[in-house]
């Protein structure tokens, strides 16, 4: 049998394009010499407002009644990735931000590095990094499943819960965002 | 604290699918319409099983049931120890290809909590699946009739079985039995299972009966039934040796212990689990019966 697809593979795509909003939006207001601001302005806006605007459909969606896209998580172990955040804004924003887009060569040279970082960022699950979620207040949590459970999944996820620490030994009722991202009802 | 029926606040739907390493259990997403569906079904099991009047009886593996019964087992029976670890496992992975391929697909089930956080799963073998597949469709689209190329999903109207409550309530016994692998595991547990019985019945040599059941697939359900009865050390030798005898079942003594002898085998074991009975209603004319399927009968006092 073939090993299991993960689904939404082009929105998860998206949610890392939303990941990357502040940049675009820091991008917009330092501009750059080579596209003409009319351009550049909003072109930065739109990659950062059409994948935010993807995924706040995507959990309306979830959520919504016809759908109800729900799912019970028992919590094993749980950590509260904190650091994750600080890899992202210190990894990715900053030198991303401070990159010189003056000249064709840098400016190609930029784009080329975030399409890297994206690709890694859609390959590794990294698609609940998002300042969105921070703004709402939740935390991000890595879920370790049990593993002595011989049919439950062996593969980490993510839970975006408000709370302070998740309750391990405890089930938690969640809407599926991703396959591997889930967020408390 | 025992599932609320009234308050169910969640539901999930999954699939068991053959795989090179074995069987596998899938979630796949399902909308509100499905979990609507599933609830359905659940409702009409539960209330097939507890009909005003009709009541739970306990499961034996070498009763011939029919299509439908009402039966009870314990998730500690060693009968269903492949969906105890199904039960108690969480956080099934996620695929919502799951039934992309349907010639893989074993069975599917539901997941429901109620309010509490109380779970019951509720499992289907997917007979209809496959045969939907096959046939292809036909459905009313616009007023002609056409084939329907895609592959469809239709769900039965109830389930074969449900767990929760530390039991499990079965509907279709066929079902059960196949998605449990019961003749495969009884099979694995033949000779423990004669130990056993042995262990309880101490006046028998099974070490014949032993080699027999090893290669007698009736004798093993037997011997499972058999094994699962709490009675077995208040057997009497006496009144075994007179039931043998009324039955016409011949047995041996050696060294203080009975044992069939050679044809008597199956009798005998029939005989343990209550299922041979001779009736002598005319004189000096014994009728012996074997009963593949039989209920315990009220006696007037």
């Amino acid at each position: 049998m073939k090993s299991h697809k993960e689904a939404f593979q082009f929105l998860r795509l998206v949610m890392v394009l939303s990941s990357m909003a502040p940049l675009f939006l820091l991008w917009a207001v330092r501009g750059s010499s080579l596209v003409p601001n009319h351009y550049f302005i909003p072109g930065c806006l739109l990659a950062a407002i059409t994948p935010t605007l993807a995924l706040v459909l995507r959990i309306k969606k979830v959520k919504s009644k016809p759908v109800n896209d729900c799912q019970t998580k028992f919590v094993f172990k749980a950590d509260d990735h904190k650091d994750h955040i600080l890899v992202y804004l210190f990894a990715t924003l900053l030198p991303f931000y401070t990159a010189d887009l003056q000249s064709y060569r840098e400016f190609g040279a930029t784009v080329l590095a975030l399409a890297f970082i994206l690709f890694l960022f859609w390959h590794l699950n990294m698609h609940y990094m998002n300042l969105l979620f921070a703004f709402q207040g939740y935390r991000v949590f890595t879920v370790t499943p049990n593993p002595q459970d011989p049919h439950g999944s062996n593969t980490p996820f993510v839970i975006l819960s408000k709370r302070t620490a998740l309750p391990e030994g405890q089930t938690i009722d969640t809407y599926r965002l991703s396959d591997t991202v889930f967020i408390e009802k | 604290m025992p599932f609320n029926f009234d308050s169910i606040h969640s539901v999930e739907f999954g699939v068991c699918l053959d795989s090179e390493t074995g069987e596998i259990y899938r979630i796949v997403p399902a909308d509100q319409s499905v979990q609507t569906a599933l609830k359905e079904m659940l409702e009409a099991t539960h209330s097939q099983l507890f009909r005003d009047g009709e009541t739970v009886s306990n499961f034996s593996p070498a009763e011939k049931y029919s299509s439908t019964e009402r039966l009870r087992l314990v998730l500690d029976s060693e009968l269903v120890a492949k969906h105890k670890t199904v039960f108690q496992s969480e956080n099934l992975a996620t695929d919502s290809h799951g039934l992309d391929e349907p010639a893989r697909l074993v069975s599917y089930f539901a997941i429901f909590r109620d309010n509490a956080g109380a779970k019951l799963m509720g499992f289907r073998r997917a007979a209809q699946f496959k045969g939907v597949v096959k046939k292809n469709l036909i459905k009313f689209l616009d007023d002609t009739l056409k084939i329907v190329e895609d592959h469809l999903f239709k769900l039965d109207s109830d389930f074969d079985f449900l767990i929760y409550d530390d039991q499990i309530l079965i509907w279709r016994p066929s079902g059960f039995i196949f998605t449990a692998d019961m003749d495969e595991h009884i099979a694995a547990c033949a000779a423990t299972n004669v130990d056993q019985v042995a262990q309880g019945v101490t006046f028998v040599d099974f070490t014949r009966l032993k080699d027999f059941v090893s290669n007698h697939k009736l004798s093993m359900r037997l011997i499972a039934a058999i094994r699962s009865r709490d009675d077995l050390a208040d057997i009497s030798k006496r009144r075994l040796k007179a039931e043998c005898k009324a039955a016409g079942l011949k047995i041996a003594e050696r060294n203080g212990k009975l044992f069939p002898a050679d044809g008597s085998e199956y009798g005998f074991l029939m005989l343990l689990d209550r299922r041979r009975y001779t009736v002598t209603l005319i004189d000096q004319q014994p009728e012996t019966y074997e009963a593949p399927s039989r209920h315990a009968a009220p006696r007037a006092e």
